[in-house]
């Protein structure tokens, strides 16, 4: 599903230029759930904007669904990001200005989903997701684990592929941690490719396999006997 | 995805109260300030066009050469009309007018009722052909084709006979010592106001070729160029084809004509529709104006609407900051550039939408304001449902994509955060801009402060110069009677004797005109070896009349009570312009019927016109009562009421059945900066808009930069900065803004002010405490603008301020 071949990000600024990644080879497997782990500052965020498209690489190669992207525009990558990928924040990054049933219903949205078609789908996630008691509440007036299973549900809605997920459970105190993780993990077992970044080594267990990120390298990859091809 | 952005739009709008108040009520006054200019614009715009043939009707004016000189007259003979008829293919019809109120208010009297009136005229009966006042009663066809008829107004019908039936009644026009009556044969709805031609009474143009008016000898002949000629052309009849046409007539019928006694005319063809606001011809209608002056307020319109837009931008680009998170949220999720466009678009249409129906409001509300400002009564009300609804769409969607294009573009071009991190840092873009504009609006203000204070102190120089004579107190009172029969001078003499028994009817002089007034124009010649000729005001007074303005001599002695007959005084223009340099006692050659008349004395000059002429050369006739037309008294200035009840009711006993019309003489020369005035109040309500619009978009911008300084502000506070410090960094960059802006400003005002004071020949100066004084007012209200939210965030606890990050 996602192949890179040496892929590099400069950063410059007027007078620095940084490495952010370098020579970051990597291959997933579609179904694949991986970790992405490494201190502050090693490259995670960075590596995450490539893989979602959000932006692209300074050199190398990125072949998502054998499509070699990394020279698209933002318009061709936009439209591959809303139709392939869902993204899940730690900070949530829900609108403050829209409900939870309308926060769900953006992908669909953008997808031009006709309106009766995107109410049906989005209660039915909403419905999954054990959130329809809260449907027409705002962000604020949820709690954290209520939040994240928003977001969960707004990063599923458009029935991605693939789910980037970045410290899903880093806001979260454990009881709802540990429910995110499952959700994640039903999803992978109903076939969606998932992606976390984390920083927590019993986050890390749920993945079947991890790659270490370190100055923007990749360290090592530790696979787990769980996952077979 | 419309209902979304709506509901998005809806909260935002909820949510940020203070950012919507100031943009909505914003857009509002730049929107009700735009649509009441466009109203009054659009009104002038509509003047004569009521009738039906509008673009069939054409003036036919006259140019005309005699002796090396060329003027352009709207007027023609009274033989023009008819020829063109009988001889002009494509000219359908004709009539003529003769407006008698040009000359001077005439008295109309219906029994015991009279009053003056400057709409006496007297048309052709196809006059109800060519144009489309509405005839109420009587026929179109005949109500005015017998001499002596006459058609009024129905508000005229109701001041003359009431209730009663005004057709077969008849009316009196007193014309010198004779009196003329008419039967009333119609009523016609009064002319409305964007009608060039204001009117009471129509008379039969008929009327001017019986013996009363033809013994005079200004009628029948090519060259008596008195009266005005509408001709409606024939549908097939271009505008350029009539010109060629008239171009041949003029050839045929005008060239060498005997009965214009050398003169050289040609005949000028004017479309109706454009008299009002394109022909400034001798003897032009009075309530034409300039096109300029609508450009320039429309103009200015745009500019108080792009101003408030502008509050509207750079809110919403400041505002970026809090809204990038949804931005990136959209653009992650999938959204296009072109999505995001139209998503803020959307949020600026219902903004400007409701602040066009709070604009709306406001017009009506300012309809007073502005009927004092413009004369016009502006309301929505006049508008059918059509223009207003065309009107609303037009102001929200002009409105709306003014302001909010940029912001839309600006906004959907960021490149998407990363939201991959714990807190998005905020960037602050589109900075260059925002001071750009806010230097702008700074600028439009400043120099319209800078002109406001310009227009009021030059209207208070003329108030307060000093005219070269004493223009308080001063009584004009109208004689509605000729002087020239023996009856009529004793009671002339019995009024003026009774009232001078009251002490405080200091004094009175009888005259042909005053300051402020009508004077006549003749020419006159110095004698001798090089005799100069010289066109000059003339006005024949009395011997008091030196002395009761308050005049001062430069030469020679005011005219005695012992009558020297045609005496002069001349002002020192005259004398001046004339080359004299002993006047006294010399002769000049006269013009105007009396021979040749002694120069007794020098008057030092005095401002009889506006202050924006120069004292032209006058003559002062020691004259003859029967030329005599007004009654000047000076009245002691305690209890003036008391006197003028007096001055009244000896009227009303001595001159029973005529209107006691009287004015006071500093107010008749006020009367001649009115439009002055109308400008200065308008530059003022434009000042005071822009300042308003600025500082209302100041506080948003101070708001956001204050929110976005917090952490910044906090650091700045633990490492001990003072308050002080804290609001002079908050307040220093706005600061700067408007000193930029003052640097714009003045050297604009001070050219476009300049070019004003130029149409003054007596004219302030513009200091330079002007500026100064503007650059202060706008410095001061951006100050305390911005300073309340400077010292909020510089009093609050650095904690609070960390804390937020």
């Amino acid at each position: 599903m996602i192949r890179t071949v040496n892929l590099k990000k400069l950063y410059t600024t007027e007078e620095v230029e940084t490495t952010a990644l370098d020579s970051v080879n990597i291959d997933i497997k579609e179904k694949e759930f991986v970790a992405i782990m490494g201190p502050s500052g090693c490259g995670k965020s960075t590596l995450l904007n490539l893989l979602g498209m959000l932006d692209n690489p300074s050199e190398g190669e990125y072949y998502f669904l054998n499509e070699e992207v990394s020279k698209y525009t933002e318009r061709q990558r936009a439209n591959i990001r809303k139709r392939n990928i869902g993204f899940v924040f730690q900070s949530f990054n829900l609108i403050d200005e829209l409900t939870v049933f309308e926060n769900v219903e953006l992908p669909l949205l953008y997808l031009g989903v006709s309106a009766s078609e995107r109410k049906k789908i989005v209660d039915e996630v909403l419905e999954r997701m054990q959130i329809m008691h809260r449907r027409d509440h705002f962000p604020q007036q949820l709690s954290g684990g209520q939040q994240q299973r928003v977001a969960v549900s707004r990063a599923v809605v458009a029935k991605p592929a693939l789910i980037l997920a970045d410290e899903p459970t880093g806001n979260l105190d454990s009881a709802n941690g540990e429910e995110v993780m499952n959700i994640l993990t039903q999803l992978n077992e109903g076939g969606t490719t998932i992606l976390m970044v984390t920083h927590s080594p019993h986050d890390s267990e749920f993945a079947h396999r991890i790659i270490h990120l370190f100055d923007g390298h990749v360290v090592t990859e530790n696979y787990k006997e769980k996952f077979h091809v | 995805m419309i209902e979304n952005y709506l509901k998005i739009a809806f909260r935002n709008i909820l949510r940020n109260k203070v950012y919507s108040f100031i943009n909505i009520v914003g857009l509002s006054i730049g929107i009700a300030s735009c649509l009441v200019i466009l109203l009054y614009v659009q009104y002038e715009f509509s003047f004569d066009r009521f009738n039906k043939n509008y673009s069939r009707i054409y003036r036919t004016a006259s140019e005309i050469s005699f002796s090396g000189k060329t003027i352009k007259a709207a007027v023609s003979s009274d033989k023009l009309g008819p020829a063109l008829k009988d001889d002009v293919p494509g000219v359908e019809n004709y009539t003529r007018i003769f407006d008698l109120g040009m000359i001077a208010r005439q008295l109309v009297k219906f029994q015991d009722r009279s009053f003056y009136t400057r709409g006496f005229m007297f048309v052709d009966s196809s006059f109800f052909s060519v144009f489309s006042y509405k005839l109420l009663e009587g026929n179109s066809s005949s109500a005015l084709s017998v001499p002596y008829s006459i058609v009024i107004t129905k508000s005229a019908a109701l001041k003359y006979f009431g209730d009663r039936d005004p057709v077969g009644q008849v009316v009196q026009l007193e014309q010198g010592d004779t009196t003329l009556n008419f039967t009333v044969t119609g009523v016609v709805a009064d002319p409305p106001s964007n009608s060039s031609l204001q009117f009471q009474f129509l008379s039969s143009f008929s009327t001017l070729y019986t013996n009363w008016w033809a013994h005079d000898i200004t009628i029948g002949k090519w060259g008596t160029i008195s009266y005005y000629t509408f001709i409606l052309s024939s549908h097939s009849q271009s505008a350029g084809n009539l010109r060629k046409e008239l171009a041949l007539f003029t050839e045929q019928h005008l060239k060498g004509n005997p009965e214009l006694e050398g003169m050289s005319v040609s005949v000028i063809l004017q479309p109706l529709k454009d008299i009002h606001l394109r022909s400034h011809l001798d003897y032009d209608f009075p309530s034409n104006m300039d096109i300029q002056t609508l450009y320039i307020l429309s103009v200015i319109a745009l500019f108080l609407l792009f101003l408030a837009c502008v509050n509207f931008m750079n809110l919403s680009t400041a505002k970026y900051v809090k809204r990038s998170k949804e931005i990136s949220v959209r653009k992650v999720l999938g959204a296009e550039r072109a999505q995001l466009i139209s998503q803020f678009l959307g949020e600026s249409l219902i903004t400007s939408l409701l602040a066009t129906v709070l604009g709306l409001v406001l017009v009506e509300l300012l309809a007073p304001y502005a009927k004092a400002l413009t004369g016009v009564g502006l309301s929505l009300h006049k508008l059918n449902g059509g223009v207003i609804g065309i009107g609303f769409v037009a102001a929200t969607v002009v409105t709306g994509l003014l302001a909010g294009i940029y912001p839309a573009v600006f906004l959907s071009s960021m490149e998407p955060l990363s939201l991959f991190k714990r807190t998005i840092k905020s960037v602050n873009l589109g900075d260059a801009v925002r001071k750009f504009l806010v230097v702008f609006q700074f600028t439009i203000s400043i120099a319209l402060i800078v002109c406001a204070i310009v227009v009021a102190n030059q209207m208070g120089y003329i108030q307060n110069s000093d005219l070269g004579f004493n223009k308080s107190n001063l009584v004009v009172i109208s004689l509605c009677r000729p002087l020239w029969q023996a009856d009529e001078m004793s009671r002339f003499d019995a009024y003026r004797t009774e009232i001078a028994r009251n002490p405080n009817v200091v004094s009175t002089t009888a005259s042909y005109g005053y300051p402020g007034g009508i004077f006549m124009k003749s020419s006159f010649q110095t004698t001798g070896k090089d005799s100069k000729s010289l066109v000059m005001n003339w006005v024949p007074v009395d011997s008091e009349y030196i002395n009761v303005l308050g005049l001062h001599m430069k030469a020679g002695v005011p005219f005695s009570k012992s009558h020297t007959q045609y005496g002069m005084i001349i002002n020192e223009s005259a004398q001046r312009e004339l080359g004299l340099n002993n006047p006294v006692g010399q002769e000049l050659v006269t013009y105007n019927g009396l021979g040749n008349c002694k120069i007794v004395g020098v008057v030092r000059d005095f401002n009889y016109q506006s202050l924006r002429n120069k004292i032209d050369p006058l003559v002062i006739f020691d004259g003859k009562q029967s030329q005599y037309q007004f009654l000047i008294c000076r009245i002691a200035p305690l209890n003036y009421q008391a006197t003028l009840n007096f001055l009244k009711t000896r009227w009303d006993e001595i001159y029973p059945g005529y209107p006691f019309d009287y004015s006071f003489l500093d107010a008749d020369l006020a009367r001649l900066y009115v439009n002055d005035g109308r400008f200065g109040g308008a530059v003022n309500g434009f000042a005071g808009l822009a300042i308003a619009i600025a500082c209302l978009g100041l506080f948003g911008l101070a708001s956001f930069g204050v929110q976005e300084r917090t952490k910044e502000i906090g650091i700045r506070k633990v490492l001990g900065a003072s308050v002080p410090v804290i609001i002079k960094l908050l307040s220093g960059e706005f600061v700067k803004l408007v000193l930029v802006a003052n640097v714009i400003a003045w050297p604009l005002a001070y050219y476009v002010m300049t070019r004003w004071l130029q149409g003054f020949a007596y004219r302030t100066g513009i200091g330079i405490w002007i500026f100064i004084l503007s650059g202060g007012i706008a410095l001061a209200v951006a100050l305390m603008t911005v300073a309340a939210h400077a010292i909020k965030a510089a009093t609050a606890n650095p904690i609070q301020s960390l804390r937020y990050e």
